[in-house]
This record gives structure tokens, sequence and C-alpha cells, in this order.
């Protein structure tokens, strides 16, 4: 296969993703407002692009799913049947089945499903679907209108003219092809038979419609195919640009570099201004650097929001996430999200799905109540579950509530001692907060019977983990009978942050800047020992003390020994609700860092985010404070 | 690099030596040979990583291969080398006591190794060459390295 056809495939499987993650909360929302021809026939033109697209280039399972899948959406949009959740849950497979296969094509690994069971259950669906007599005349007049303009409406011409510009190109697959998928659900619906045919009209006609006309070559069909969404999207499109992820990556990385360089020069600069002070070269030269500080400010900016995407990206699996889940518990669950246009950076979109979709899985399976229950308490029988996003000076906070029975501390306190995970003591000194947070040791789970869903004690601690990689920190408020919340606060970006210089040790540290509340310098003799466990008293309160050197496991080979100094620097870090103080033996200052990846290193162990590299050329790691303070203050004692 | 030895005529080795021993990896894994700059140390880690350095802005892992292969470790001086490489995508530095040469040897003389008795070392060997009067052994770098992430 040559270059050019594999980045047609590419483009193919790219863009047939993109159709069925709009498909997906399209879905959703269909079952929530009841028949909507305007998301019914949005839905089909996905599809039908998708089947387009895979007949073209020769992928007859894809095109046999989405064909049968076709039908219904066909029949639906045409107001001959009815909506079920029967024919809904059938779709919504052949939507998997379509998102396994696009997998295996892009993974390459040749693996064939086998669809046709698939297809089978698609076309039962359809025949044991309930036929709509009275409305359905009064329903296909409504389609009409929604649909592009009426007056193409009867253009078999283009039809064949499409047909034919596909034929020679791919002269020996396609004919083939098109026949068979056409074959294949042909003996089901014998009476149905014109109708199918109008349906593969349909977007064709569209596809004419669309600006582009399509000139032969299948690339340009697809994405005429693509465009064909309703205009003010088309006009939106035309100002963006699709560029692969990995130059944007290169260009960051290019950004970051010139910011490492400027960061030595203008340390180089500072030495000159200091040594040769009168010269007018100096002047000239600070001149040019502080300038280049600017720019180079200013580019790391354009650049980093080059990246930034809006975060519906992620949210818009949720719908039907939500819809599953609660489904299969049997509870009622409308999902509401706020602010899914808030942008974010890549990283954060690749990473805060999972943690998100443990919540919400947490949120119906133990949140929300039944629907009986709901009643009895007299809660509105449907259970809610609001996700907000916004944006809080350099922090992005996504907030998931739930209006469930909110959480029993004292149960879960007992839990967490009947699974062995606290001591019943440790339990009684707990506070209300700490008790919160038993959720996300790992290991816990509330849940008498493992569930599908969760039980399994795996999920919040994952939660946990997974938001500390991307430097951010979750909170927890319930409150009993009213609901949860979880806010989770992410950094804005990733790649550049700034961040606190240590020296420990005689190694330089950086932490991050955002989770320091204070630093101090502290009387060694203000330093009390309880119960094994180092504390001192801030402005009244009792706060863990830890060696940094000792946390990293660094041996002290003499390095200006800390012990014997009279006093010690202390930073004081807040994650969440937590508080712990780090001893470090000197205080180098602040500074911008770029976050460069440590690729080929176990770093669970070892506290470490990330590393810089420093305006001398030196590598400087980047501690992990939340992995920090979630190790630490499980074992500590206050 | 299965598919290197059965099929191809010759093989392109970097011979290295650690101890008294000699020993060889594929050049195709190699990208660069540099002397030894500062490494700064891994909190945490196990002892075989030595630390990471900035590699013209990359940040890579450094695996000080006496240590993996329970060798003494000797302080390093002016002959050791970081032979930088590129194992699927991921970059690392080996420390080793010294780099001696590229090597062209028939792929057919090198033979499976022989069962040995310490097989936490013999697992990352992947055969050992017959030279004239020299034994080369040959490094399974993706062994070595896979193991550590």
């Amino acid at each position: 296969m040559n270059d050019e056809m594999e980045e047609i495939i590419l483009e193919f499987i790219t863009e047939a993703e993109e159709s069925l993650d709009k498909i997906e909360p399209r879905f959703v929302e269909l079952e929530q407002k009841g028949e909507d021809s305007e998301l019914l026939n949005n839905i089909f033109r996905s599809m039908h692009t998708i089947k387009g697209a895979a007949g073209f280039l020769g992928f007859q399972s894809i095109v046999d799913v989405a064909h049968a899948a076709e039908n219904i959406m066909k029949r639906l949009r045409d107001g001959e049947i009815a909506l079920s959740k029967p024919l809904m849950d059938a779709i919504l497979k052949a939507i998997d089945m379509l998102r396994l296969l696009l997998g295996h094509l892009k993974e390459k690994d040749g693996i064939e499903e086998n669809v046709s069971p698939l297809v089978q259950e698609l076309n039962i669906a359809l025949k044991s679907a309930t036929p709509k007599t009275g409305n359905a005349a009064q329903n296909k007049e409504q389609v009409v209108p929604s649909s592009q303009a009426p007056e193409d409406f009867p253009k078999p011409a283009n039809v064949v003219q499409s047909t034919n510009l596909q034929q020679p190109s791919e002269p020996t697959d396609i004919p083939v092809n098109s026949s068979k998928t056409i074959i294949t659900s042909k003996p089901d619906e014998t009476p149905v038979q014109p109708k199918q045919h109008g349906a593969i009209q349909h977007p064709v006609k569209v596809c004419a419609d669309s600006s582009m006309q399509p000139n032969g070559s299948g690339e340009n069909d697809q994405k005429s195919n693509e465009t064909q969404q309703p205009s003010k999207d088309t006009s939106q499109k035309a100002q963006n640009l699709r560029v692969d992820v990995n130059r944007i990556d290169k260009v960051m990385d290019l950004a970051g570099e010139v910011v490492l360089v400027r960061n030595r020069l203008l340390n180089i600069s500072n030495y000159f201004d200091f040594k040769y002070t009168d010269d007018p070269m100096t002047e000239i030269l600070m001149e040019s650097v502080s300038f280049l500080d600017r720019i180079t400010s200013d580019m790391q900016l354009a650049v980093m929001k080059m990246r930034m995407q809006p975060i519906q990206k992620v949210f818009s699996k949720f719908p039907r996430l939500v819809r599953d889940i609660s489904a299969s518990v049997n509870k009622d669950v409308e999902l509401q999200i706020f602010g899914e246009g808030t942008e974010v950076d890549k990283t954060v979109i690749e990473n805060i799905g999972d943690p998100m979709t443990h919540i919400l899985r947490n949120s119906i399976d133990h949140g929300i109540e039944s629907t009986e229950e709901r009643i009895a308490k007299g809660k509105s029988p449907k259970g809610k579950i609001v996700v907000n996003t916004y944006q809080k000076g350099t922090q992005i906070v996504i907030e998931i509530s739930d209006d469930g029975k909110g959480m029993d501390v004292d149960k879960l306190k007992r839990k967490a001692i009947d699974k062995g995970i606290l001591s019943e003591d440790e339990a009684q000194k707990m506070s209300y907060e700490d008790a919160i947070d038993i959720i996300f040791m790992p290991g816990f789970s509330t849940k008498e019977i493992a569930t599908e869903l969760s039980g399994r004690g795996v999920g919040m601690d994952v939660v946990k983990t997974n938001i500390s990689l991307l430097n951010g920190y979750v909170e927890v408020s319930t409150e009993k009978n009213v609901g949860t919340t979880f806010k989770i606060s992410i950094p804005l970006t990733l790649a550049i942050i700034q961040a606190l210089m240590v020296e420990v040790d005689g190694a330089k540290y950086a932490i991050p800047l955002s989770p320091i509340e204070e630093t101090l310098k502290v009387a060694k003799k203000d330093i009390t020992n309880i119960t094994g466990q180092n504390v001192i008293v801030i402005r009244d309160k009792v706060c863990p003390l830890f060696e940094l050197n000792s946390i990293l496991g660094i041996d002290s080979n003499g390095h200006g020994s800390s012990d014997d100094a009279e006093y010690k620097y202390v930073i004081v870090i807040t994650m969440g609700d937590k508080k712990f103080c780090l001893a470090i033996d000197k205080l180098v200052g602040q500074e911008e860092v770029v976050i460069k990846a440590l690729n080929g290193l176990d770093t669970t162990t070892s506290y470490v985010l990330g590393a810089t590299i420093t305006g001398d050329g030196k590598v400087v790691f980047i501690l992990d404070v939340a992995g920090m303070s979630r190790n630490l203050l499980g074992l500590a004692k206050v | 690099m299965e598919h290197t030895m059965v099929n191809d005529q010759v093989l392109q080795l970097v011979t290295f030596t650690l101890e008294k021993e000699e020993y060889a990896v594929n050049i195709l894994n190699v990208q660069e040979i540099n002397r030894i700059n500062e490494i700064t140390r891994v909190p945490n880690a196990p002892d075989y990583v030595e630390g990471v350095i900035n590699l013209r802005g990359k940040v890579i892992p450094v695996i000080n291969l006496r240590k993996k292969f329970g060798l003494y470790n000797k302080e390093t001086d002016e002959s050791s080398r970081v032979i930088i490489m590129d194992i699927m995508g991921v970059t690392y530095g080996l420390i080793v006591d010294s780099v001696s040469e590229v090597l062209r040897i028939p792929s057919d003389i090198v033979e499976p190794p022989p069962p040995m008795a310490s097989s936490m070392t013999s697992m990352y060997i992947k055969g050992i060459a017959k030279l004239e009067n020299r034994l080369i052994i040959f490094v399974d770098i993706d062994k070595l390295l896979g193991q550590l992430e």
C-alpha cells in the first residue's frame, strides 16, 4: 500500500471517528427529546458519510454495519417507525462496533470482527420495530424542510453522476462492494427496497449541493461529504487548519528550547552587566536580551494556545456513558453539561477522560438513589448530575455534582475498618475531610457486591492518581441527602510552570509554585517530635514536617549536613484540604520552568513529575508534591 | 533484531568493554557516543539508574551497565563513555568502561548464548560472537531496557 493511500485511509479513520463522536451525544439527546427530525437527519448523514467513505476504500465490514444502522435511521427519519429503546440500543451497539473496526484499521492489526451477528441484530431490531401509522405522513413533511434545500430532493441525476465518479477510480472494489451491501439487507425488508434506495440518494444529493463539486478524486469526495453539515458549520471550518499534533508538539518543544536559551542569555547578560557596567555594548546587550525575553514569553503563550482545545472533546462521550450506566443500574439520570467550550491543554484532554468517567460512574452507582427511594425522599424522580467547567485564574476547575444521597462519613469509616485499610483508632481521630478522602484509598469500595460498573475497589484511587499526574487535585464536598460534588482543579497548561527552586544535599529541585502556601525559616528548637513524626506549629496549627532528602531517598553524604544548622527552611504545601511541610537546605529562587517529559524512566516511586533544564544546562527534577501528599499523609499520624 | 540475525549476511556492531569482557550492541540502535557529563540523580530510583543527562535539551535516563550486570562498581574515568541508544522510540544512555570499535561480522558466527548459571545476566545476552581470538557478548538491548519501564 503506498503512502498516499495510507494517508487517505488515515484521514478516513480520523473523520469517521469524529463523526461517531458527534453521533453519540446526539443520540442521547434524541432519546431525551423524543423524535427530532433535525437530530435524526444529522445522525443519518454522519452514518452515511462513514458508509460511503468506507465503501470507497473497500472496508466491507464497516459498510455492512453502517448500512444496517443507516437503514434504521432512514426509517426513523422518515417517520415510518417509532423510536424505541431496543432500536436505540441496537444502533449504539453498531456505533461501538464501528469504533472497534476503526480501531483495528488504525492499529493495522489485521483482526477481522465478525459483524454478521450484529448486522442481523440490527435488521431484526428494524423488523420488530413498531411501525408508526397515523402521523407518518406528517413527520415526513417535517423532515423535508429541515434537510437541505427542498428543491434538491428530486435529483436522481446526481446520484448516477457521483456513483459513476467513484467507479472508475477504484474499478475492482467498488462495484462488488456496493452491490453486496444492498444484497445483504434486501432479503429482510423487501417492501422497503425503493425507500432504501432513497436512503442512499439523499446524502449524495447533499454532497452535490455543498459548494464543493465532487471531482472524481476519492479524497475530495470524502471531504465534501464531511462538510455537509449546516452552512454555519462550514464557514467555521474554513478558518481552521487541521495540523498534525506532532508538528505542534515539535514547535512547542522548540519554543521550550528557546526559553532555555533565553534563561541562559539572561544569566550571561546579568554577568556582563555586573562586570562591564560602563561599557556601552553592555547596555545594548541588555536591551536585546530583554526584548528577546519579552517575545519569547509571547511566543510561548501563542504556541501554548495552539495546543488548547475545547474540553467538549472529552465531554461529548459523557451523555452516552451516563445513559448506559444509568440504564444498567436501573436509575433515571439526567446529565447537564456547562462550560464545555472552556479550552484546556491537549494533555488535559487526553488524561481527564478516565478520572471523570470514574467519578460519573461513582455518582450514578453510589450517589444517585433509585427512583423509588427518590420519590420516598420527596426528590424529583429523575436524578441529576451537573458537570460545570470554568477557568479560575490559571486553573481549570471541573465540578461534577450529583443530587444523590451524599456520603455517610460514619459508614465510610466503618467500611474502611472492615476492609483493614484503617484501624479503629485511626478512624476515631480522623477529621471529617479525611474521612471523605477514604474513598480515594486504594482497595476501598462501599458496595457489598461488586457490580459490573464499580465496587471492585478500583476507580476512585485512579481518579486521584490521574489528576495528580496532571498536577491538579480533587476536592470532595458532600451533604447527606443533598448530594456530592467533586471539584477537580488542574493548571491551564502543563508545559511551563512557575516553580520554586530549592536545594537539598547539594542537589537542586523545582517545586511547582501553585501548591506552595508559604516558606518559613524555622528554628530547630521549634520542631517537635510526636510519636515519631516531626511537626511544627504554624499559627496555632500543627503541621507534619518531612525532610525532603529522606523522602527522595538521597543519602546525605557531607554536603553541608543540614542537621547541624540551627535553622531550617521549610516550605508549607497545601494540596486540597491537606497541609504539610517540607524541610530543605536552601531556597534558591523562583523560576519559570519548561517541563520536559521523562521517557524510559519509571517515576512511580520517585516523586518526580518531570524534569527541566536550567540556565546553566543542568537537569533539575520537578517534584510531584501531590504524590508526596498522597503517600506521606497516608502514613502520618497527625 | 531477530530478523537481521537470520537474514542478513553482515552484522554491524558497536563494541564496548565492561571489566575485561567485550560486549556489543547493534549499530542500528546506537545514536551517538558521548563523554560523560553532568548526571542528575533520580530520587528513589534503582541503583543501576545512574540518573538523567541533558542531551541537547532532551532529558534522557542513563543506565550504569556495570551495576545492571552486577559487576562491582567503578568510578567513571577518562575512557568511560555514554552510548546513546534509541530503543523503540525511547532514548537511553548506557555507561560503559570504554567504546572500542565498529565491527562488521558475518551473522552466522553469532551463536546462541550457552546455558549459564547466572540466568539473571544471561537473559540479556542475545548471542556470542566468536572471532579469531576473542569472544564478544552480543547484548539484547530490547530486553535489557524493556524491563526498565
